[in-house]
């Protein structure tokens, strides 16, 4: 048996280990569609209990929205289950390619290609388009994705300060010597919920001669105007070269994601990019969800609009009950806390009270950030968020936290 | 498995040299023994393979550096000591915090 009993002993240590360092994650196990009130069973065993959630990436609460339910169901009826293939095989669905041209315009870029998940965009794209002679200049707060795909790309890997722009100049001029340049950031920062400055972005990389990629999947479907994202929110639709973004959160929240932006670009992903040639085709049923939310969103900004309000509301609720939030415009709202003890303190208690949300801490954030990232959606009424901030005040209370800012919370809890 | 065998060489007198001094001293030292004894071994094999293969390959003595921090592992080589540690702090940067999904 290759199995051996010492590298079982070796697995259950290091599992052993990470359950210690309170690193190891458990599944709670959810009875319900996607939705702003679910039932959940936890811990194991327990019977399941309805929370509000404030945790899901169901932005514009299209996850369980009939209409995208009723086309999801037309569309297995229509075109089937799977296509038990790669695109370029026998793969490729007239809808593939219809929602490959809506994302397209709604993006308003010039091209688009899906693949089965972002993370498979950012895995793939980078290698596609860039070699040894081209330098990948990134935002040292980009997605994990991002990281993952630049380490399988030959090109130079150098990054910049978070979001100092300053910083990123001195890059793109030390690294004039490159074939291309790339600059690489979020949109919307998906631990923080800041936004990226893609005017500044944009603005320095037309001087420096360079190309922009932003990953999108925070922002699309809500961020901008019209929710067409970070790039509308700062202006420079049109000027982008690569967008990432996915359909598994604002935009039905099931799977899928893409790389959008110039027509070589893109088909150089076509080409090349591994991830494409080597997974399966995104499923029909999901293609055609996708496509009924983007029919949804494009005719109305109802839901984006509706986010932006309960977003100013619950950030207000939250400053006014003395909480140390990160201040911003994102529906991503980080309840700031510091200790990574009290943050998972909290979030039981506040599970205890009938709201969903989990304590964010080291690794996932640098240590001595630990947090409770809550999320809003469109799906959200008035109700949940004040029942919400009910249980957050109780909580609150509770640990002599409210109106404290960060030195005050890490003198009282250390970090 | 038996201990490699390691030659002394003392230092003139007098001679305080730096951990730098010593890794370099080290690095000729390994690179000398190296070609001394490698040389028609396996690499002279694999080389001629890649070449009929028709991968063009330019080999040479090179520096290598690596850095550790918990889970965390980085490896860089380059011909020159700041090449290599340009490439090994470009690397680093990469292993940033978390990240929330």
């Amino acid at each position: 048996m290759a199995y051996s009993g010492r590298a079982r002993e070796s697995y259950q240590n290091e599992l052993a280990n990470l359950r210690d360092q309170g690193l190891f994650k458990e599944e709670r196990y959810i009875h319900a569609p996607q939705g702003a009130e679910i039932e959940v069973e936890f811990p194991t065993g327990n019977p399941p209990r309805k929370v509000i959630n404030m945790c899901a990436n169901n932005y514009l609460g299209l996850s369980s929205h009939p209409e995208v339910v009723a086309a999801a169901h037309a569309g297995l009826d229509h075109r089937g289950y799977g296509m038990s293939s790669v695109r370029f095989i026998c793969g490729t669905q007239d809808i593939h390619r219809e929602l490959e041209n809506k994302l397209t315009e709604f993006l308003g870029t010039e091209d688009t290609l899906l693949f089965p998940s972002c993370m498979d965009a950012n895995a793939g794209v980078f290698e596609a388009v860039l070699s040894e002679q081209d330098v990948m200049i990134a935002d040292r707060l980009v997605h994990a994705s991002i990281v993952d795909g630049m380490r399988l790309c030959k090109a130079m890997q150098d990054t910049f300060k978070h979001s100092d722009m300053g910083h990123l100049e001195e890059k793109l001029v030390e690294h004039q010597d490159k074939r291309f340049r790339m600059v690489i950031t979020d949109g919307v920062f998906s631990m923080d919920g800041d936004i990226a400055r893609l005017d500044a972005i944009v603005a320095l990389a037309e001087k420096h001669d360079a190309m922009v990629f932003v990953d999108d999947s925070h922002a699309s479907g809500f961020i901008g105007k019209t929710g067409r994202g970070t790039h509308e929110h700062c202006g420079v639709v049109g000027r982008m070269d690569v967008i990432t973004t996915t359909l598994g959160k604002a935009l039905g929240g099931a799977s899928g994601g893409c790389v959008s932006g110039r027509r070589e670009l893109v088909e150089m992903c076509r080409q090349r990019a591994r991830p494409y040639l080597f997974s399966n085709t995104v499923a029909p049923v999901i293609v055609s969800g996708a496509l009924k939310v983007l029919d949804l969103i494009s005719a109305t900004t109802e839901r984006r609009d509706k986010l932006e309000t309960n977003t100013v509301y619950w950030r207000k609720l939250l400053t006014d009950a003395g909480f140390d939030i990160k201040p911003g415009e994102s529906p991503i709202v980080p309840v700031m806390l510091y200790n990574a003890k009290l943050a998972q303190d909290v979030a039981r208690d506040l599970f205890a009270e009938g709201i969903y949300v989990v304590g964010f801490f080291f690794p996932v954030v640098a240590k001595g950030q630990a947090r409770i990232r809550t999320q809003l959606s469109a799906a959200h009424e008035k109700h949940h968020l004040d029942a919400a901030i009910a249980a957050f005040v109780k909580v609150g209370k509770k640990y002599g936290i409210l109106g404290l800012g960060k030195n005050q919370i890490i003198e009282k809890y250390g970090l | 498995m038996a201990k490699a065998p390691t030659i002394e060489i003392p230092l003139p007198e007098g001679v305080q040299p730096s951990k730098l001094d010593l890794e370099l001293l080290k690095a000729t030292f390994q690179a000398i023994a190296t070609l001394r004894t490698e040389r028609g071994r396996e690499w002279e094999e694999v080389l001629c393979q890649l070449e009929r293969d028709g991968w063009n390959v330019h080999w040479g003595l090179c520096w290598h550096a690596e850095a550790k921090r918990g889970e965390d592992f980085e490896q860089a080589s380059g011909k020159t000591l700041d090449g290599t540690f340009a490439e090994l702090a470009q690397l680093a940067r990469l292993d940033m915090v978390g990240h929330c999904p």
